[in-house]
């Protein structure tokens, strides 16, 4: 040690020691605390956040656009979905983003190697690195921050950004996917900095999408505390599985309804960026109709062949296909992960031998045996199966036969023991239809319990059967230790589920697999890292990339049931568009596994036995939306389709008698806390009687479902009458003259309320003046103005 | 010389405040504007029949409205911008004599330095009277690292404006504004280049603090669908 820093002494010389680092490319200050100036979408970007059906300037695809109609924004209530951060695409730009950045510097050459974003919305704080490291493999993990490297051009910090999390652009659920690459531009121009953002998807966008933010410095500030965010039982009742989501057909009108906007402008798409859209606009008829088309997913190029910031300035979706090159990747604790062979191999190196799960194709065994020797020359002494196909087993013999294991005891002299679930085996050893694979290839062990379990290479390892999913024969391997899953093709992150129901494979188990996973899957705090899973194809992956997996596995379970329950054939479901929304992500129109074939094996899955697939749907999306299924099934249902069938009832001819929507901009309350961001009121008048009901919707997030609602009826007397589940309350109303009314509210749970209304002479704004007491004490009062619609 | 060139044909790309600029919004609605008291008054006396009125297509809210743009020099010191919508034109004037020591005035983007003062403000107008400048990127009065010339953006300063709206609702600033402006332009790697401009708004009568804005306008390769439209001049 002593000799080496003589030399570097020796080497550095006085003069050069003097000149300091070698000039670098235009660089200009960047760090420091900056403030984000929300001048820009205030309501969008803080509270109370963007409107669901809200899609306006976003160029969104019909992949993208189904994607956000179907999200319900209950799902952010579900435990594996809480505590999420935003994404790279979305944290400078959601909620009050104030960023510090920061420096990390090369401890020997002194040089700026990376900037540093934190203070970001739940910690999902950024590296942006500058030493021209190359991005990671297609075989990495995926973060919500994504991989950022950047460099310096004409004083601008360009950044480059890969390797996402499946997330969302804006928080009512405009999507963008794992395959997005990011561009930004951090341009500074004194106190102020602009940031240039390009977020470039083809599998939900058809054109990338700019958008400029500022911040203001902001010398002085702190930064928040760590927030690591508990999760809760927020929804009474839920039951593991559990996806909730709008159906096909959803629209959302409200949106275009509030801000009297055509409905069709409201879905973006990228005709609606540009100025010719003014005039188009003026133009549009009201009414609510989803386009129609027979759209088909983006086709991505392929993935180029260099991992520069420059090399990956476009997407492409990766296709985990055998490369003929071995990537020996580390995953966490003594796990490792061999890619680019096409199925994973999973290395587990215990301290005396090494345990492998699946052995991927005969033909690749000797680079794959050479790749596990480069992490260690320990005898590879288990080796679990985790299905029966011949991509998984096919190098069982080499493997099993490649290490000297003689003279270790009677068994090892016979190569490595190979287990194997005995359905599996029986599908190698004896299949009911084709051949059976050759002997040499025969696991060593089957075994017919639904747990197995070994501690053979210093950790216990979970060996678990799933019955009835990808087949009847499929493992999942959990090293508790190292706290690492390996799933076999139970889950995969470039295809649907391969359901091969001839070999006792069904949705139903891949879905129950699916949610075992997510069981055993922990992550860290806000949703990452932790638990760390290796997929049968595809890259690393924690609990997150499993529940993304599993709900759209189950949105599209359930779309297919709710067309089967509607009577549709095979190729109306397949017409449409059921997995629009996934296809750029796991659909194929060629190979082994196409889509077709996916939605041909669920369809008939589902059409052959209804009835717990039917039970599924009736949790996971709201029975009001679903017309012929809810209709037969629920109570709630049942009274819709009546009430729907029920002739219209004529109208009275009173002035009051409509819809009115509050004026937000012209209406006023004190607190001003009391404002809500969206209320309507339905007024019916038959005689002498009223029938009011009220839906306020203060919501900050917005998922279109009415906060408070209350109706009642009553007659213009002055006597009370009693609101309905409305804190034990009675309403009593008084027609001073055609245009007035005055009320009264009394309950011993909400205080009491009077009001005037008053219409105006052209009878189409009704301005109620209310003041009152609340239950505790507390006075408020408001002047409302309504717009009848 | 300079660091780059604004000449050509630019199209809004409307992403952000998509309500608020592709229709006109409500009486009233100043939502994210910062307005005073008086802004507030005024911006609910605004008369709904004034809609399309030029004072919605002057400098402070002209870049907010959907638009072309058709940037070129007018002589060497003066970078005139024209709107199609409304049929404006701003011109940015290069008025104070540079020492850059960046090169020659023609640097072969058709850009230069300014070396004349090039007018004067005269009448208060909806365009007023703008002086630009190359600015040095990074904290004011900073060097930069490695040496060589800093890296410079286009600063633009505007005053002597007339009354005019933010938003196409009315949405008032007044006489006293001053705006601020940066020009940038960056070009991303699947080729399409942009224009971006942020904005800062200064008026102590209307405003209660800076109303900060960025617009983005993406390069079209020619002016075939630059088409000129007038606005109303009430």
């Amino acid at each position: 040690m002593f000799k080496r820093i003589s030399l570097v002494v020796l080497v550095l010389s006085p003069a050069l020691l003097a000149q300091g680092p070698p000039p670098g490319p235009p660089m200009v200050e960047l760090v420091g605390s900056w403030a984000m100036v929300n001048d820009e979408e205030r309501l969008i970007r803080i509270d109370p956040g963007p409107e669901l059906g809200n899609f306006t300037g976003f160029p969104l695809n019909p992949a993208g656009r189904q994607k956000a109609l179907t999200w319900n924004s209950t799902i952010q209530a579900i435990p594996e979905h809480q505590s999420r951060p935003h994404a790279g695409t979305y944290s400078m730009r959601g909620p009050n983003p104030s960023p510090h950045i920061g420096e990390v510097i090369d401890p020997i050459s002194r040089r700026v190697i990376a900037y540093t974003l934190t203070g970001l919305f739940e910690n999902a704080n950024r590296t942006i690195w500058l030493d021209g490291r190359p991005h990671p493999s297609d075989a990495a993990e995926r973060l919500w921050t994504g991989f950022s490297t950047g460099e310096w051009e004409n004083g601008m910090l360009h950044v480059t950004t890969t390797h996402f999390k499946p997330m969302f652009i804006q928080r009512n659920g405009i999507p963008v996917s794992p395959y997005a690459v990011m561009h930004e531009y951090f341009v500074r121009h004194g106190d102020r900095m602009t940031l240039i953002t390009q977020i470039d998807d083809p599998v939900y966008l058809e054109e990338p999408f700019v958008r400029t933010s500022t911040f203001r410095w902001n010398p002085g500030a702190r930064e928040n505390p760590i927030t690591e965010v508990d999760v809760a039982d927020e929804i009474p009742g839920l039951r593991q599985g559990d996806v909730p989501h709008y159906p096909l057909g959803a629209t959302h009108p409200e949106y275009a309804d509030d801000n009297q906007l055509p409905f069709v402008a409201t879905l973006g798409g990228k005709q609606t960026l540009y100025p010719e859209y003014v005039e188009t606009l003026r133009q549009l008829p009201k009414t609510v109709a989803l386009p129609t088309g027979a759209w088909s997913a983006p086709q991505l190029p392929p993935a180029p062949k260099g991992r520069s910031a420059k090399d990956l300035a476009r997407p492409y979706r990766p296709t985990y296909e055998n490369t003929g090159q071995v990537e020996v990747v580390p995953v966490q604790g003594t796990v490792y992960m061999l890619a680019g062979a096409g199925s994973n191999i999973t290395v587990d190196v215990g301290p005396n031998a090494l345990l492998v799960v699946d052995t991927n194709e005969t033909a690749m065994s000797d680079k794959l045996l050479a790749a596990i020797r480069t992490i260690s020359p320990l005898p590879i002494r288990y080796i679990v199966n985790t299905s029966p196909d011949p991509d998984h087993v096919g190098g069982n013999e080499k493997f099993a036969k490649s290490a000297d294991n003689s003279g270790a005891n009677a068994f090892y002299e016979q190569g490595a023991r190979v287990y194997a679930h005995e359905n599996a085996y029986a599908r190698m050893t004896n299949p009911k239809n084709g051949t059976p694979l050759p002997t040499s290839l025969w696991p060593t062990d089957a075994f017919a319990a639904s747990l197995k379990t070994l501690f053979v290479t210093g950790e216990p390892i979970e060996i678990i059967h799933q019955p009835a999913a990808h087949t009847d024969g499929d493992l999942m391997v959990f090293f508790r230790k190292s706290d690492v899953i390996s799933t076999g093709d139970l889950f995969s992150t470039d295809r649907y589920p391969v359901i091969e129901a001839a070999r006792g494979g069904s949705l139903g188990g891949v879905l129950d697999s699916l949610n075992h996973l997510i069981d055993i899957a922990i992550p860290e705090y806000n949703s990452m890292g932790g638990t760390r899973v290796i997929p049968g194809h595809g890259r690393i992956c924690n609990e997150i990339d499993l529940v993304e997996y599993r709900d759209a596995m189950t949105i599209i379970a359930d779309r297919i049931t709710e067309l089967v329950l509607d009577g549709k054939t095979l190729e109306q479901v397949k017409a449409a568009g059921v997995t629009l929304d996934y296809d750029g992500l796991y659909g194929a129109t060629t190979g082994l596994w196409t889509t077709d074939m996916f939605v041909e094996a669920v369809y008939r899955e589902i059409k052959a036995n209804t009835a717990p697939w039917k039970a599924r749907l009736l949790r996971n999306v709201p029975a009001a939306e679903l017309t012929s299924v809810a209709s037969n099934t629920t109570a709630a249902g049942a009274k819709r389709v009546a009430a729907a069938a029920k002739p219209a009832r004529k109208p009275s001819g009173d002035p009051l008698e409509g819809k009115w929507v509050l004026d937000l901009f012209a209406s006023s309350y004190e607190p001003s806390s009391l404002l809500p961001y969206r209320r309507e009121m339905v007024i019916t008048v038959d005689k002498e009687e009223t029938t009011h009901a009220v839906s306020s919707w203060r919501r900050p997030q917005g998922n279109g479902s009415p906060l408070s609602t209350y109706n009642y009826t009553a007659k213009f007397d002055g006597k009370p009458y009693p609101i309905p589940n409305w804190g034990k309350a009675n309403v009593t109303l008084k027609r001073v003259d055609a245009n007035t009314i005055e009320r009264t509210i009394d309950g011993a749970e909400i205080g009491k309320e009077t009001a005037t209304w008053t219409l105006s002479a052209d009878r189409k704004t009704l301005t109620v003046v209310a003041k009152g007491t609340d239950a505790t004490g507390v006075t408020y009062a408001s002047k409302q103005i309504y717009e009848k619609r | 010389m300079a660091p780059y060139d604004l000449t050509g044909y630019w199209v809004s790309v409307v992403t952000e405040d998509w309500r608020w600029r592709m229709t006109t919004p409500p009486k009233g609605d100043y939502i994210s504007i910062p307005l005073s008291d008086e802004g507030r008054r005024m911006a609910f006396a605004w008369d709904p029949k004034t809609e399309g009125s030029c004072k919605a297509y002057a400098a402070a809210g002209l870049l907010h409205i959907p638009t072309r743009l058709k940037i070129s020099w007018q002589g060497d010191d003066v970078l005139k911008v024209e709107s199609d919508a409304g049929a404006q034109t701003r011109l940015l004037r290069f008025a104070q004599t540079r020492d850059s020591g960046l090169g020659t005035r023609d640097s072969g983007l058709g850009s230069r330095d300014s070396k004349t003062d090039s007018g004067t403000p005269g009448a208060r107008s909806l365009q007023g009277f703008s002086i630009a400048e190359w600015e040095p990127l990074g904290p004011a009065g900073a060097g930069r690292a490695g040496g060589g010339p800093p890296p410079r953006a286009l600063k633009v300063t505007t005053t002597n404006l007339s009354e005019g709206w933010l938003r196409k609702n009315g949405v008032p600033y007044s006489n006293q504004t001053t705006l601020v402006e940066h020009w940038d332009r960056v070009a991303f790697p699947n080729g399409d280049v942009w224009l971006t401009v942020s904005q800062y708004v200064s008026d102590p009568k209307y405003l209660t603090g800076d109303y900060t804005t960025s617009m983005h306008f993406k390069r079209e390769l020619d002016g075939s669908k630059f088409n000129p439209q007038p606005c109303r001049d009430l």
